[in-house]
């Protein structure tokens, strides 16, 4: 046990009972998630991280970090009974390949603090400033901007529990409620493979596909269908 | 003639360039003729009469040949030198080309099915195809024949409640595949159905709206790489099997356009060339594969391979890596720890079909 920079003392239980739906599969691993912690960190997780918890019939996981060459990656290691796969997950829509670019990196140099210092997150939908949220996902659910935003320091999320995590690792706030479908990510079913299909999983961070506000993918035209029956066109 | 080591075709165009004519079908599959035309090589205005063979004619079947070897190379031998009397000028760079593409193309002619192939005659042949690409078309191309990877089959899984019909998949398939694109011909067929509907009788594959539409799904299907495939049965001729990691392929060169498959494929898997398929140069994918998106012939049936150039480079298929929405799962079914097969044993799976125990490699299954 250790405090963190924003002064919460964290453990494994506390979080057991708050966040039934992260249990399945991050367990008790949480304090190993502080991106901004000393880069020595990782050699010393990799030895403190507690052993899986064990329920009865659920899946049980450990959550693993190291820093990548050069960036954030983190790899993470799920332990299902007579299942262990390995999923390196990608930070950031152009961080492709290593070292990785991660969102929080992007976010200095439009730091969130420079108009928020003084402002509260509001309950308010965002206006002028932020008219490219079309915050349908919160207004549908009923959340607020605090919900998932830390009201002092927007560029961080806070889950349920009051713990915060970096904009990096939003799949820990998704899967708060997303449970089945962050069990399937972590299976590699949702979402998919980047470099293959064998030898290392790269998957995607949930909001590199889903834009957080407004999850659901647009509507658009398809890519032309078939010619039934099959004529030869004019040259192409 | 106890010279042991075998006939090249430098052999046969030696001799034939001094016998001209005289290279016929019936001179290797029959007795050496005694009759001997004096030497003309029909043309006339060549300077090439009248130069008498010193040696007869059983010379050439005294080699180690065996029947269909000889008559490529005579055949081809005697291509190359009608086209050489044709041109009888100061050769050209472009007459050369010509002329080796032609002969080329008569020694692809008479190459055997890609299964009984030595490692030496697979080769050879694809360096004849790549360098007939290059001659007729302009384009490098690279054709692989690696072989199925040990130890792996594959499997494929298509999420049914994900898949949004945008058809990113079947535009991915057309460029890496190198489909013909005058007829427009696609791999991937994505039915638009009617929620609740499960006969693809029903469905529309030829939807042109803005997708996802209110109360549709959108359901896949290509070739599913059947483990007891019916094509592979009904094909007369061996052009088409399965390879050991599932993926049923088509040899185009041994094809005879039947179609005794298509008919045979439940799931209307397979696309016929009715004419040559045109591929614009520049959009042309040089990786290929012996089985997979080599260039195609008109009169041949081909088909969906899990895109076999990619996959044994233990790339995704084209299909699974553009989809948008993460539909496509795709992996080996022998790896315990591969998604694949995380999902036939977590999830509600069924195939297309069942009855027909054709047992379908591919798999459907929801959220």
């Amino acid at each position: 046990m250790r405090p963190c920079s924003n002064g919460f003392v964290r453990t494994g239980s506390a979080l057991a009972v708050v966040l039934p739906g992260l249990l399945l599969l991050w367990g008790c691993g949480q304090e190993l998630y502080e991106v901004e912690e000393a880069p020595d960190l990782a050699e010393e997780a990799l030895d403190e991280a507690p052993p899986p918890l064990e329920l009865a019939g659920v899946p049980t996981a450990t959550v693993q970090r190291f820093t990548g060459p050069g960036g954030e990656a983190f790899e993470v290691t799920l332990r299902t009974p007579g299942r262990t796969s390995h999923l390196h997950a990608r930070i950031g829509p152009e961080s492709y390949p290593l070292p990785l670019r991660t969102g929080q990196v992007a976010l200095s140099s439009y730091p969130c603090a420079s108009c928020h210092a003084g402002l509260t997150v509001s309950s308010q939908a965002p206006r002028e400033a932020h008219d490219d949220i079309r915050p349908t996902h919160p207004s549908e659910s009923g959340h607020l901007c605090t919900t998932c935003h830390v009201a002092d320091s927007v560029e961080r999320l806070v889950l349920l529990s009051g713990d915060e995590v970096a904009l990096d690792h939003a799949y820990r706030l998704c899967a708060q409620c997303h449970s089945s479908e962050t069990r399937s990510w972590a299976a590699g079913v949702h979402g998919k493979r980047l470099e293959g299909w064998h030898g290392r999983r790269v998957v995607l961070n949930c909001a590199d596909c889903h834009d957080p506000h407004t999850p659901t993918l647009e509507q658009r035209i398809p890519y032309p269908g078939p010619r039934i029956p099959r004529r030869a066109g004019p040259e192409p | 003639m106890s010279e042991s080591r075998e006939m090249t075709f430098e052999d046969v165009l030696e001799y034939v360039g001094r016998r001209e004519s005289e290279a016929k079908l019936e001179a290797v599959t029959t007795t050496p003729s005694p009759r001997r035309p004096e030497g003309s090589c029909g043309s006339g205005s060549c300077g090439c009469a009248g130069e008498a063979p010193p040696e007869p004619q059983g010379e050439l079947l005294e080699k180690q040949v065996d029947r269909r070897q000889a008559l490529g190379m005579l055949f081809g031998a005697a291509a190359v030198t009608t086209q050489a009397a044709s041109a009888c000028s100061p050769a050209s760079l472009v007459a050369e080309e010509e002329r080796e593409a032609k002969l080329l193309e008569w020694q692809e002619y008479f190459k055997g099915n890609f299964q009984r192939m030595t490692r030496d005659e697979k080769d050879a042949t694809i360096g004849r195809l790549e360098r007939l690409a290059q001659l007729r078309q302009g384009v490098e191309v690279a054709i692989d024949s690696t072989e199925a990877l040990p130890g792996v089959v594959y499997g494929y899984a298509f999420n049914i409640s994900k898949c949004t019909g945008f058809r990113n998949c079947v535009d991915a398939c057309i460029k890496e595949n190198n489909l013909d694109r005058r007829t427009a011909a696609q791999y991937i067929r994505i039915f638009e159905m009617e929620g609740g509907e499960v006969d693809l009788d029903h469905g529309d594959a030829t939807f042109q709206h803005e997708v996802p539409a209110e109360g549709h799904f959108y359901m896949g299907t290509q070739c599913f790489q059947c483990a007891n495939p019916p094509c592979v049965e009904v094909c007369p001729v061996s052009a088409t099997w399965q390879e050991p990691d599932g993926i049923t392929v088509v040899d185009y060169d041994w094809c005879i356009g039947c179609r005794y498959c298509i008919a045979a494929c439940p799931y209307w898997a397979r696309r016929f060339n009715w004419s040559e398929p045109h591929v614009p140069a520049e959009e042309l994918n040089p990786n290929q594969h012996y089985l997979g998106n080599r260039a195609r012939k008109d009169g041949v049936v081909e088909k969906c391979t899990y895109c076999i150039q990619r996959t044994r480079q233990g790339r995704l298929p084209a299909c699974a890596e553009a989809c948008p929405t993460g539909a496509r799962v795709f992996g080996n079914l022998l790896d315990p720890n591969s998604e694949i097969r995380w999902v036939l044993e977590n999830k509600q799976v069924f195939r297309l079909k069942e009855e027909l125990h054709t047992e379908p490699r591919f798999w459907y299954f929801m959220d």
